[in-house]
């Protein structure tokens, strides 16, 4: 009779109760295991499931908004200053260690004290004992002032066991702390993820196995044992997903290995619109980018339908500088279409003269997709009176240039993915003079105005009228044109058909959360 | 010259060719554009931040001043911090060393073991059918690029015939003594952990043996299709010696002389220069860990990866230089 039932219920589906080993391959080392200093892909995806964040997406509703996790509940402040979160009970270290706020302040204050990671996103409002623990499960928080993009960012604060860390302490920086367990973290976890760490050989492989705590529970079919392996070759990847000895492959395949994929049996290529922004940094300080009719001149004589179908394939079109899956993108935004006609009267408004008309274009070299877009501008540009010069650079040298405006070249093509789960991260963190110097600014953005709209947005405590206020910005920055914005690429991954459970809602890494998941064979 | 004094006088060679390649490495992987703290911070650092590690690395210093404490450094086992992998490079370079190390040791046993009978071969059926089968496969050694190569046999015997393990070296041995797999297994006698080492080391040792097979292989057949003329391989050949005896004994100790100097070089080479092979098997070695290193602009592992390959160099080359002497002892009194 359980048997019938069983069968009645899940008609095609074949119950594992054996231990199910996941292969996951991913084309970058993880830099850190230290979840404080994770900051890429592969960093984070281990932070994601040896420990648990403070609040996390809302995978479910199909949304990176933040909801309940560690923290069951909060209330804020009239003020928008304080936060004081109430902590779920209950929840287990893998040291069998209950979580308290204990934990929560340490990890906070070390983040802080440490300086990497995605501390920068907090430092503007928050100082190392800033964090109270009001009682063992609840937690204050008090910022300098309130904050819009502060609570989506404790998506990316992870807890560790303080007592695990400070046993385990060597001599350091960091006073009493030491060196706060850096050195400890890069072999162990002190995490209450749904995984443990087993083993870590930084060039090749973590083994991750089920931690049977975990508070969240666990259901038939759910992965046991997780092998994340590091392997940097496209056509060995491909070949380990093929073959069956990888059941999912990263995102940093080329689109013609996931063309080649798809064709394949077995095999699922999921395609999301991504939170990632492709566009062309204007510098607006460097004539005759100075010049805004001459920046709008740029951004109409460029030929986006060519660049979409052509080079992006299937990417979404760009419409301003928020990735149009961000909430708080304003819909209402001018779509810059080529115009020719309108190109060159614009240019004629600006009163540069033709022999001014001289400009260059930097793309990062490794990536041949944006010398194509810069040959595309090159052709579109030169068709309406400009000189353009090509250059392609390495990475670490667009980063130099970008740290003062003289250096900067005129145009450069950047990719640049949501940083925390804001619509503040792609208008006050790529047009608040603040971040001039880094290659999020290249454009040396300034507009009083806009300024001190980002400064009211992000001090607003309504979120009605934060993304007011956002959205009012976002209509000021296209106005003044200091991008060309292209496109919101695809996001892709690939894996094998008997994995369910893949959702993906935009943040880096949370995509790859094995828990999510189950085998379905 | 006694064959001490002339293994003493090689010896202290080393010595000021290491120096110059430390100051050359240090200074040129320090002109390189691009702020090391800030790739390693990530792009969203703030100058904080990368004031603050710059400071952590010494790199805020005047660039003499780098350099002694790097050296300094040297000697004490310390080769700085790495920003990739977050610890010290000596750390790394222990860990990656010994899979390249292996790596390059069985491809270049295969390529001697495989290229020195295909050149005899050859030389001896000069012209015939052994001969064009060899000299056919030797071109094809040299032309083929490592890593297509690397593909094609992964595609081959590892997807289609699933005989031979597609990545990595396999479980480390139960005991690690010095970090080579196969040495290893066989010296704590466990036979199982040696054949799952050997079978991952086949295809990638395979690929990466070619070029230099095909490289001894040619000049093995070219030495001896010349030392086969001499008048000292007739004056054996009209005393009425047998063929096999000429061949081996006298021809081919001849012509193996200028192969070891290949071999010397091959050996260094590869050690360097094993990446795309690596690349394609993941294989967790020291040449991948160097370009990724270079790639990442993680000075402290460049500039230590390019010393210890450097250093490799002037080892194997002196011990080619010593194989020189004891094959032919006029090199150990004119030098």
């Amino acid at each position: 009779m359980l048997v019938l039932t069983a069968l009645l219920v899940l008609p095609g589906q074949v119950l594992s109760q054996a231990p199910i080993t996941f292969n996951y391959i991913e084309q970058q080392i993880i830099t850190a295991s230290d979840p404080a200093a994770a900051v890429d892909e592969s960093s984070l995806i281990a932070a994601i499931n040896l420990y648990d964040p403070l609040l996390y997406p809302n995978v479910e509703q199909g949304s990176m908004a933040p909801r309940p996790h560690l923290a069951e509940s909060w209330t804020l402040s009239p003020d928008g200053r304080v936060y004081t979160f109430t902590l779920r009970r209950g929840v287990k270290f893998h040291s069998g260690r209950d979580l308290t706020a204990a934990d929560v302040v340490f990890s906070m204050d070390r983040a802080l004290r440490l300086k990497k990671g995605f501390s920068w996103v907090w430092t503007p409002v928050l100082e190392p004992g800033a964090i109270k623990a009001v009682d063992p499960y609840t937690v204050r928080m008090e910022l300098k002032q309130a904050y819009a993009p502060f609570l989506g960012s404790l998506l990316l604060f992870f807890i560790l066991d303080k007592d695990l860390v400070m046993s385990n302490i060597r001599p350091g920086p960091y006073g009493e702390f030491g060196d706060y367990g850096t050195a400890f973290l890069e072999r162990a976890d002190a995490g209450s993820g749904p995984y443990k760490m087993e083993r870590f050989d930084r060039a090749t492989e973590m083994v991750m196995a089920r931690f049977d705590g975990y508070w969240r529970g666990w259901k038939p079919n759910q992965i046991s044992r997780v092998s994340f392996k590091t392997v940097t070759e496209e056509a060995t990847v491909k070949t380990l997903l093929l073959s069956g000895q990888a059941d999912m492959v990263n995102q940093w395949l080329t689109v013609q290995g996931f063309r080649e994929l798809r064709q394949a049996a077995g095999i699922v290529v999921k395609e999301d619109p991504s939170v990632q922004l492709f566009h062309l940094e204007m510098n607006t300080k460097k004539p005759p980018l100075d010049n805004v009719k001459v920046r709008q001149a740029i951004a109409y004589a460029f030929d986006y339908d060519i660049a979409i179908q052509q080079i992006f394939e299937g990417a979404t079109k760009a419409r301003g500088p928020v990735p149009v899956r961000v909430p708080g993108w304003n819909s209402n935004l001018p779509v810059f279409a080529r115009n020719t006609a309108k190109a060159r009267q614009l240019l004629a408004e600006s009163g540069v003269p033709a022999s001014a008309l001289s400009i260059e274009y930097a793309y990062v070299v490794t990536l041949p997709l944006e010398r194509q877009v810069g040959l595309l501008l090159k052709n579109n540009l030169e068709a309406i009176g400009f000189k353009v010069e090509i250059r392609g650079e390495p990475w670490a040298r667009i980063v130099d240039l970008a740290t003062k405006a003289e250096t900067t070249p005129h145009i450069t093509a950047i990719f640049d993915t949501l940083k925390y789960p804001h619509v503040d991260s792609h208008t006050y963190g790529m047009y608040h003079p603040s971040c001039w110097g880094t290659f999020r600014c290249m454009s040396f953005y300034e507009n009083p105005k806009v300024t001190q709209t980002l400064e009211a947005a992000r001090r607003a405590t309504k979120p009605e009228e934060q993304m007011r206020l956002y959205q009012a910005a976002q209509a000021m920055i296209v106005a003044d044109a200091p991008s060309i914005y292209v496109a919101n690429p695809l996001h892709r991954i690939a894996f094998r058909d008997y994995v369910k459970g893949y959702r993906y809602v935009g943040l880096l890494g949370f995509d790859v959360a094995y828990y999510d998941f189950t085998i379905v064979k | 010259m006694s064959f001490g004094t002339y293994l003493l006088r090689r010896m202290l060679h080393i010595i000021p060719a290491l120096v110059g390649l430390s100051i050359l490495i240090f200074l040129l992987s320090r002109v390189v554009p691009g702020d090391p703290a800030r790739l390693a911070l990530g792009p969203d650092a703030t100058p904080e931040q990368v004031r603050q590690l710059r400071q952590e690395m010494g790199l805020d210093k005047p660039l003499l001043t780098q350099y002694v404490l790097y050296v300094g450094g040297l000697f004490r086992g310390d080769f700085g911090f790495s920003l990739r992998t977050r610890r010290n490079v000596a750390q790394d370079i222990r860990e990656f060393l010994p899979a390249t190390v292996e790596l390059t040791t069985v491809a270049m046993l295969f390529a001697v073991a495989v290229g020195l009978p295909l050149g005899v071969l050859a030389a001896v059926h000069k012209d015939r059918g052994a001969d064009h089968v060899s000299r056919l496969l030797a071109l094809g050694g040299v032309a083929l690029p490592r890593f297509w190569l690397a593909i094609l046999l992964q595609l081959v015997f590892a997807y289609y015939l699933g005989i031979l393990p597609t990545i990595g070296r396999g479980p480390a041995p139960p005991v690690r003594i010095t970090g080579l797999f196969l040495l290893d297994s066989l010296l704590v006698l466990n036979i199982p952990s040696f054949l799952v080492a050997l079978k991952h080391i086949i295809l990638p040792a395979v690929a990466l043996s070619l070029g230099s097979l095909a490289q001894i292989t040619r000049l093995v057949r070219a030495n001896m299709i010349e030392e086969m003329r001499r008048d000292y391989a007739l004056a054996a050949r009209s005393y009425g010696l047998p063929e096999r005896l000429i061949i081996f004994k006298y021809v081919l100790k001849n012509a193996f002389s200028s192969a070891l100097t290949v071999i010397g070089l091959s050996y260094g080479f590869l050690l360097g220069n094993a990446f795309l092979v690596e690349t394609v098997f993941a294989w967790p070695g020291l040449a991948f860990y160097g370009v990724d290193s270079l790639l990442f602009k993680d000075l402290n592992a460049v500039v230590g990866v390019t010393i210890v390959v450097g250093a490799a160099f002037a080892v194997v080359n002196l011990l080619v230089d010593i194989a020189y002497g004891y094959l032919d002892p006029r090199i150990r009194y004119e030098a």
